[in-house]
């Protein structure tokens, strides 16, 4: 048993080493496939001995962060997870904005480059697809398939559907206290750290926690590896294209609209097609996190109100992010993967 | 020493737990006053006013150097991201050709194998259709010679009696 001294010893010492910045992440083998823009279509071939075991998965994954949240470490990746158990995984990584992208549109990532990256990987699978979508990069992909026959069902994970239910988030998401308009007209895109900052203040306490839980577990090699891989990727914050952050903002915060406005087509005007979830006909599946303070379950199953065609549910125990780590997201995916 | 410092170790997390309860409730009470939500607001709004005049005031000074600047370098990478968008498009119409290629190579394929299917048969009906006329022939040929041996006996015996 260490000392109350030898603790914050070992840890000041690991600490000064920076191990974030000198751990990899997101390191699976893959093969980028294709690329538009700052986005690439990485593929990760199954690694089952027996080869492909069953439809090959497309993965939207959320444009305010890296993402190699779902492949951490080896041990700690759900993209292991799923390759191992013979899923073929097509990853649509958005990649990160320059400023140059600032008038990139809602409609040009929804009816413009998720479809080629879906065309893309269809072609390279040579089969109809499944599609997966976490946080933010699922309610995009919730309007895609709304919109396309991209994929033959669908599964959300943390996927923010009813954003009044999207707890302190909401709270601060109002337009009387959130000046989007000023802020894209400023800064162009919408920068990652503030994001970053965001999320870290909507739970103050889990600052001083992060600190504390490392502290506490500075002798297990396996719980501070961990500790920094994720440190790495929350410092890695990706800045959101302006314009698109607008409509995201006004459109699913502001006004609620995939929720409030189920079956009223006149209200979201996308590109000179409405916007309407009930458009959308393939089985979809919700996933979501009881711990989950971005997410709440209430926000992420409102999809069973708001999709046109039938939804399962399922609340996983865990947070929003813990639960791709520590291997809930992989399990529920497989289970959703093998019905 | 060694004896007390587990219970440190314990107590000191005891009272980290009851800080962070306590300290949890209060920023739930002023992280949703009306007093911190305007007053992020506004910051917001300032650091990306400031983050503009900043911006503004940079190209400025380096076009006034005749150095390019920040916008020239966002105008040429959004042309760059125009003309990549533009032979995406058109590897998207290539692809779509030559999807239609394909599937009319497959129907040319599957006609052809149509048609020679449909001349194997028709060749299989049309010998069967000479089977059977061989076999009707081979049996009228008998037939058709039994008569006339018979007309020529009757014609032979007239003659004589004549």
């Amino acid at each position: 048993m260490m000392t109350l001294f030898d603790r914050t010893a070992t840890t000041a010492r690991y600490l000064s080493q920076r191990p974030a910045e000198r751990l990899r992440i997101g390191v699976t083998p893959h093969q980028v496939i294709f690329r538009q823009n700052k986005a690439t279509l990485r593929y990760f071939a199954p690694t089952h001995p027996q080869g492909q075991q069953h439809t090959p998965i497309f993965v939207s994954m959320p444009l305010i962060n890296k993402w190699e949240v779902w492949d951490l470490l080896p041990g700690r990746s759900v993209m292991e997870d799923l390759t191992a158990a013979g899923v073929p995984v097509y990853l649509l990584d958005w990649g990160t904005p320059g400023p140059e992208d600032q008038g990139v549109t809602l409609g040009k990532l929804v009816d413009d480059l998720l479809v080629r990256m879906f065309d893309r990987a269809r072609r390279h699978a040579g089969q109809a697809l499944d599609a997966v979508g976490y946080c933010v990069g699922g309610t995009f992909l919730a309007v895609h398939l709304s919109r396309h026959e991209s994929a033959r069902r669908a599964a959300f994970v943390c996927t923010p559907i009813d954003f009044h239910s999207s707890g302190r988030l909401a709270v601060w998401a109002q337009p009387s206290c959130f000046p989007v308009d000023a802020a894209i007209d400023g800064f162009g895109n919408y920068p990652g750290r503030v994001i970053r900052e965001a999320f870290s203040w909507l739970r103050p306490e889990g600052q001083t926690r992060k600190w504390v839980g490392l502290w506490e577990k500075i002798e297990d090699p396996e719980f501070r590896d961990l500790w920094a891989a994720l440190e790495k990727w929350n410092t890695d914050a990706v800045d959101f294209p302006g314009e698109a952050y607008r409509e995201y903002v006004r459109r699913c915060y502001f006004e609620n609209t995939l929720l409030k406005h189920v079956g009223d087509p006149g209200v979201w005007i996308l590109d000179g097609k409405p916007v309407d979830l009930q458009n959308a006909k393939i089985e979809a599946h919700s996933i979501a996190a009881d711990r989950d303070h971005i997410v709440p379950p209430a926000a992420a199953h409102a999809l069973a109100d708001a999709w046109g065609g039938a939804v399962t549910t399922k609340t996983v125990k865990g947070g929003h992010v813990a639960i791709a780590a520590n291997g809930v997201i992989s399990k529920s995916l497989l289970e959703w993967i093998r019905r | 020493m060694s004896d007390t410092s587990p219970d440190l170790s314990k107590l000191s997390g005891e009272l980290y737990r009851q800080w962070e309860k306590g300290m949890a409730q209060w920023w739930d009470q002023v992280l949703e006053s009306p007093a911190f939500l305007s007053g992020m607001g506004q910051s917001l709004s300032g650091q990306a006013q400031a983050r503009a005049n900043y911006e503004q005031a940079v190209d400025q000074t380096l076009e006034q150097l005749h150095i390019p600047s920040r916008k020239d370098f966002i105008r040429l990478t959004r042309v760059a991201t125009m003309l990549e968008d533009k032979l995406l498009s058109l590897e998207d119409k290539l692809l779509a050709v030559s999807d239609q290629l394909a599937a009319q190579e497959r129907e040319t394929l599957l006609a052809r194998v149509d048609a020679a299917e449909a001349r194997i048969e028709a060749r299989e009906q049309l010998a069967a259709l000479q089977a059977r006329l061989d076999a009707l022939e081979g049996k009228a040929a008998p037939a058709a010679t039994e008569p006339a041996e018979q007309k020529g006996r009757a014609r032979r015996g007239k003659e004589e009696s004549a």
